[in-house]
Order: C-alpha cells, then sequence, then structure tokens
C-alpha cells in the first residue's frame, strides 16, 4: 500500500555549476548541470510541497544576469503540469531558509508552512554580528524573514523544536541541525504509514544535493564509497555526514531511497518527461491509486 | 539563543576593529562621480537597514509562532538592533546627497523610520512588562514591517551592489557569472 505520489519538479538551473560547490574537496574537476527543483507530495487527502523555490521577481533578473540562472517558471506554470494550482497546495516543508528554497511563500495563499525554529532563531543572531561575519548570511534574503512574519500573523507558519513524527499522517520531519544551515531538515515519508515502515522515501533537502554526495569514490581513504559532503556548510561537515548517516539509516541504506532534489541524474534513475518548458519531472513514486505522470 | 555554545551577540569576542570598511571604498562603474560617490557610501547604511528589518522581523516572528505568544526577547541582541538602527539614522543625516540620489536617500530615510516604529512598539512592550501584543500592536508592527521591506527592494541597486541577499556563496554563485 502506497499512499502518496511524489514528484520531484524542476522550476529552474544552472547550467554549469562548479562540481566543488556540489561536492566537499572536488576542486578543478569541471562544472555539472544544477536543478532547481522541489517536491510534490499528494495523496487523496494532500497536497504538500518540500520547499518552494525562490520569488523570481525580485531578483530573478540580477540572477540570471550575473549567476546564470536559467528558465525560471513559477509555481503556477510548475503545478499545472501535475493538474495542480497553487492554491490546492496544502502543506509546505520549508528545509531552510535559503531563498532559493524559502522565496515563494506568498504563491501559496491556502497552505500551512513549517520551518525549524532553529533556524530562524540562529538567523535572527547571526543578524547582529559584525560585518567580518556576514559570511554567515549567505542566500539569506532579509524578505524572505518577514515573509515568514506575514504567514506567522495569518496563523499559518509552524515552527518545528526537532524531530516530529506523523506532521501529516506517515510524513515525519527532522533537524540536521549546524549542517547545510543552522536548522536544516530534512522530510521523510513512511508510505505505507507503518512506525516501521519498509517503503521509505526521503527528502533531502540541500543536505544532499546529488547523488555523489552519498556514494562518491572512496579510495582515498581505501573503501569503495563514502559519504563526502555538500560544498556548502553554514555548520560543520561533520553535521552533514550524520545527517547524512541518519537519513540513510531511514531508508534501510538503499540509497536510491535519499532524494537529492539537486540532481539531474534523478531522470536515469527514476521514470522522468521533460515539459514543454523545457523543466523536468521526476516520478519517485506512485500512490496505489494515481496514474503516471510521466509516461 | 541563550542556550547555545556560541558566542552572544554582545560577547566580548566580537569587540576587535572591523576591518570591511575597505570593501566599500570601490566606486562602481557606470554613474557619475558623485552619484558613485554617494552609493559607495550608502551602501553600509543600506546592508545594515536590510539586516536591522531581519533581525526584528526574526524576534517578531518567534515571538508570533511561540506556542506560549511570549516575546522571547534576547534583549541585548535587541538592544544592538536599535544602536544599530540609531547608527544608520545618523550616518543617513551626515551623508551628502547628490540632486539625483534624492529620492533614493528618501526612501532609506522612510525605511529607517518604519524600522524605529518597529523598534519603539518592541520596546513598549519591555518597559511596559507586558509581553502579550493585542492585535491592534501586532497589525502596527507588521505594517510598519512591510513598509520598511518596500523601502528595501525600492532602493535595490545590483549594479552598486546594493542587494538584498548575498549570492556570492549562494546555490547559485559557482554558476558561469555572465555578469563578470
Amino acid at each position: 500500500m502506497a499512499n502518496y505520489s511524489i514528484h520531484v519538479l524542476e522550476y529552474s538551473y544552472v547550467a554549469n555549476y562548479h562540481k566543488s560547490g556540489v561536492l566537499y574537496g572536488a576542486h578543478n574537476e569541471g562544472y555539472v548541470k544544477l536543478p532547481y527543483c522541489y517536491v510534490l507530495i499528494r495523496s487523496n487527502d494532500h497536497v504538500a510541497l518540500v520547499d518552494v523555490g525562490y520569488n523570481h521577481k525580485d531578483y530573478g533578473q540580477h540572477l540570471a544576469e550575473k549567476f546564470g540562472v536559467e528558465n525560471w517558471r513559477s509555481p503556477k506554470v510548475v503545478l499545472s503540469e501535475m493538474g495542480l494550482t497553487p492554491e490546492d497546495v496544502d502543506t509546505i516543508f520549508i528545509t531552510h531558509a535559503h531563498f532559493d528554497h524559502f522565496g515563494s511563500v506568498e504563491d501559496f495563499p491556502n497552505a500551512t508552512f513549517y520551518i525549524q525554529r532553529e533556524e530562524i532563531e540562529k538567523w535572527v543572531w547571526a543578524l547582529s554580528l559584525p560585518d567580518r561575519l556576514r559570511w554567515l548570511l549567505i542566500a539569506v534574503d532579509p524578505s524572505d524573514i518577514l515573509r515568514g512574519v506575514n504567514l506567522a500573523a495569518q496563523g499559518k507558519l509552524r515552527t518545528v523544536d526537532g524531530s516530529v513524527e506523523d506532521v501529516l499522517p506517515g510524513i515525519d520531519l527532522h533537524l540536521a541541525k549546524d549542517s547545510h544551515t543552522f536548522g536544516s531538515m530534512w522530510v521523510t515519508v513512511r508510505n505505507d504509514g507503518k512506525p516501521d515502515s519498509k517503503d521509505t522515501w526521503v527528502l533531502a533537502g540541500d543536505l544532499v544535493y546529488q547523488f555523489s554526495n552519498i556514494k562518491n569514490d572512496g579510495s582515498v581513504v581505501g573503501v569503495d564509497t563514502m559519504y563526502t559532503p555538500v560544498g556548502l556548510a553554514t555548520g560543520s561537515q561533520m553535521n552533514l555526514l550524520l545527517a547524512t548517516e541518519e537519513m540513510m539509516k531511514q531508508a534501510d541504506y538503499d540509497d536510491t531511497r535519499v532524494i537529492p532534489i539537486h540532481e539531474e541524474g534523478l531522470a536515469d534513475r527514476f521514470p522522468s518527461r521533460i515539459t514543454k518548458e523545457n523543466l523536468r519531472i521526476s516520478e519517485i513514486c506512485l500512490a496505489d491509486n494515481m496514474s503516471s505522470v510521466v509516461s | 539563543m541563550n542556550n547555545t555554545n556560541i558566542h552572544a551577540a554582545q560577547c566580548d569576542i566580537w569587540e576587535i576593529q572591523d576591518s570591511t570598511d575597505s570593501l566599500n571604498t570601490v566606486p562602481p562603474p557606470g554613474y557619475s562621480p558623485e552619484t558613485a560617490h554617494y552609493l559607495t557610501g550608502i551602501r553600509p547604511v543600506y546592508d545594515s537597514l536590510g539586516r536591522v528589518m531581519a533581525q526584528l522581523s526574526g524576534i517578531f516572528l518567534l515571538y508570533l509562532s511561540s506556542q506560549q505568544r511570549e516575546l522571547p526577547l534576547d534583549h541585548s541582541m535587541f538592544n544592538l538592533a536599535k544602536k544599530q538602527l540609531d547608527d544608520c539614522a545618523e550616518q543617513l543625516r551626515a551623508i551628502q546627497v547628490p540632486h539625483k540620489a534624492v529620492r533614493h536617500h528618501g526612501a532609506l530615510y522612510e525605511m529607517c523610520q518604519h524600522l524605529q516604529q518597529v523598534s519603539k512598539s518592541i520596546d513598549r512592550i519591555g518597559t511596559h512588562q507586558r509581553n502579550i501584543f493585542d492585535d491592534i500592536d501586532t497589525r502596527h508592527v507588521m505594517r510598519q514591517l512591510n513598509k520598511s521591506q518596500q523601502c528595501f527592494i525600492a532602493t535595490s541597486e545590483p549594479g552598486a551592489n546594493l542587494s538584498p541577499v548575498d549570492f556570492s556563496h549562494a546555490c547559485c554563485s559557482c554558476g558561469v557569472s555572465k555578469g563578470a
């Protein structure tokens, strides 16, 4: 029995991204494509998203011109490929407060948002530090925090302290403290709804960018493969690895069950299609009563 | 914030001379000398106002999302935000404004005033030992925060590095730069 369909929806991409940004220590190893995506989790009762992308109207042109972020499409366009509108989304899990994950919250008027309290608290702390420590504030848009205020005032923002089970039936949230960011979060879907699920999917946020973060060449330390953290950690690489271990444990060490959203190779592992907007939809799994949207 | 093993905002460890001012001395290209001089001088104020807006927003967000509805105010941090705001007001008064930048400067000044309103509202709660906002207070703070954000967006000037987000180490920043 599978309760949820899970799809990874691309909404933009960087065509040429330094591999060292994806994989810690991979200097001078060229470029990879970096898709920007959010994840749709859908059942008969709920339409949920993991992250919401960024708000293009504020700084999209700047990003496109300076950093090569291409082909941005709004949630309305992206979700229409799934037969949905942003108004249909009732639940949104924000994995962390970087602009490309937390920026487009105003597009979802009927959703309740979840974010780790640790993420907000430490951003506020970091904002109070001297300029020479501004590296801690990379990729955070002050306006996004204000958007969070607007959500909270409407009773639509729930801050989470650590791990929470069954936020929606069979869906759990987990904190990876001081890792990619201060309070990054991953989402675990127990798709059979059982506490000791045998059908678990882990939606990793930015704790894992690509497959190589889970299964990288380990010859340098004399093993076949090893975890290797992403290139950006506001916290520590160690905490990224420990979070990876915990995610893999939840997935019974089946690395195909830990889903990285910046992975172009999802198309090789899961049924996928390219939309008329030249963006990818990858079908991670289907609920029992739902039909494929990629075949 | 108080229960973490990290230095608080008021910790002595931060009290060493800031050496980042030199980063702001290169005039942005494509502007008249007067405007470029103004933009170079105003950048630290713009950045500080954005940060204060985010700090006050964050403090208010934590209050709004708290089950107990208590203001989780780290007073030293809040006081630091107030001091930054005072410094911004002073710098805005002191800076020489060329004719072409009058509206830009005016918008930043307006942003500063909105944030001072927010700061006063939060301060008033502390003074009166009142930890519960009523709806009027909430609406007032939000209105002032949203107005300050409108000013912040309006005064962005990416060509002069007045940008709401530091993208230089963001997920996108390793992309091949088209603008460099």
